[in-house]
């Protein structure tokens, strides 16, 4: 009885997985050729794929099957965190062999994190509180979105953040705390009034 | 709802903002499709190659430390000049570049990302070109009406760096730069540029130049580091 039970189990956790994929497939591929295509990493697309399925995976085991229906916008927070980890990982192993490799014109290869955000929303009046803030989180620098990402979405700890992006512990502390200060300028700017996130 | 799951929700919607739109996207290949089909078809097999251990993977890490710390302590003794540097950086020596590893960084330390750098002095004939930033520190470049630069190339000390020196083209040696031990790599080729590294206050600094190695130590010297904030 158990085995059928456990047997029913998996295949629900089967169907409810590639059900999953299947609605958020497009989306999850847009997400990685849009990071990936920026630095010309168009061919780890693929990689970045396995990588976000993987994740998923474990998310779905570790938060006690969390994912539910309908959570397009972390799925898509999931392949952008692996898509930024794995041109952080590209460009470790191409700048170890070519960081002092400048040639005539000066130029490095290094990882440079620009802004992906698409122009943004221009009623952001009409918007409810969840959205104006989604906007504004929207105008944060990249470096500090992509820290706050890994602590408030995903729950990693500091040490665990560190040693996603190479930086050290102490580099993550600050960059959260000017993450949160930044976002609270945006929002003193754009509203006018002191908020406590 | 409390502050932190606001923030969550946002943050995710910022993204689902950005990237769920209704712009066509190429697919996959069949094979990478089939391959995340077949994760998928058993996300228990999938979670289990996942989490298992790798024992040959911690004997090599293991064998690695041994090896980092017993040379480490051998350069430490060799030479009295290098026991500060060698400290906080473990380096590796290749016929065609040489490697830093960096010990963990001290609560003290800079952010290079957050730095902000002057300079003192640069040659006169010398203007600024490029200046990049990067997640974890950032580029400078001055060129004069020649050609010729002086980069300046600023990273966190966390990361493992390599540098290209060619050990027939280069010529080692040793010199401090405000204090902090800096290691100089001279061209034994015009064509090639000189390199010095030094790390100070966690921060990788590489300064690469034609320049004479005098006159890069002056411009290391009259590097400001100052906050962006």
């Amino acid at each position: 009885m158990f085995l059928i039970l456990l047997m029913v189990d998996r295949e629900e956790d089967q169907l409810f997985l590639m059900r999953l994929y299947e609605e958020n497939e497009k989306h999850m591929l847009r997400t990685a050729r849009k990071i990936l295509g920026q630095y010309q990493y168009t061919d780890d697309v693929e990689d970045v794929m396995q990588d976000a399925i993987e994740t998923i995976i474990e998310q779905f085991h570790k938060n006690n099957k969390r994912i539910r229906d309908g959570d397009t916008g972390y799925i898509v927070t999931i392949v952008k965190s692996r898509a930024f980890d794995k041109i952080r990982k590209n460009a470790l192993a191409r700048g170890r062999e070519v960081h002092v490799k400048v040639d005539e014109d000066g130029e490095l290869v290094d990882l440079e994190i620009v802004d992906t955000s698409i122009p943004l929303a221009e009623n952001v009046e009409e918007k409810d509180e969840l959205g104006r803030l989604a906007v504004y989180i929207q105008m944060l620098a990249p470096i500090y979105r992509i820290v706050l990402e890994k602590k408030v979405v995903f729950e990693l700890k500091n040490k665990e953040i560190a040693k996603e992006l190479g930086i050290s512990e102490s580099t993550v502390s600050s960059r959260l705390q000017r993450a949160r200060e930044q976002l609270r300028e945006i929002i003193a700017e754009k509203e006018g009034e002191e908020v406590g996130y | 709802m409390d502050i932190d799951r606001l923030l969550r929700d946002a943050l995710i919607l910022a993204n689902e903002l950005e990237y769920c739109t209704d712009e066509p996207v190429e697919p996959l290949s069949e094979r990478a499709e089939r391959k995340i089909r077949r994760m998928l078809r058993n996300p228990e097999r999938t979670y289990r190659r996942m989490t298992r251990p790798i024992p040959l993977r911690i004997l090599r890490a293991a064998a690695m430390v041994l090896l980092a710390l017993s040379l480490l302590a051998s350069l430490a003794m060799i030479n009295p000049d290098v026991r500060a540097f060698v400290q906080k950086v473990y380096k590796e020596w290749f016929p065609e570049k040489v490697t830093y590893t960096f010990a963990e960084g001290d609560e003290e330390d800079l952010d290079a990302a957050e730095c902000d750098l002057s300079f003192e002095y640069i040659p006169d004939s010398y203007t600024p070109f490029v200046h990049n930033e990067y997640y974890n520190g950032g580029r400078i470049g001055f060129k004069n009406e020649s050609g010729d630069m002086i980069l300046v190339l600023y990273r966190n000390a966390v990361e493992p760096l390599a540098i290209s020196a060619d050990n027939d083209e280069k010529e080692y040696s040793t010199t401090t730069v405000r204090g902090y031990p800096a290691e100089v790599y001279l061209a034994k080729t015009e064509s090639k540029m000189n390199h010095i590294y030094w790390v100070e206050r966690g921060i990788v600094f590489s300064i690469l130049s034609k320049l004479p190695k005098e006159e890069i130590i002056l411009v290391a010297e009259g590097i400001e580091i100052g906050s962006k904030n």
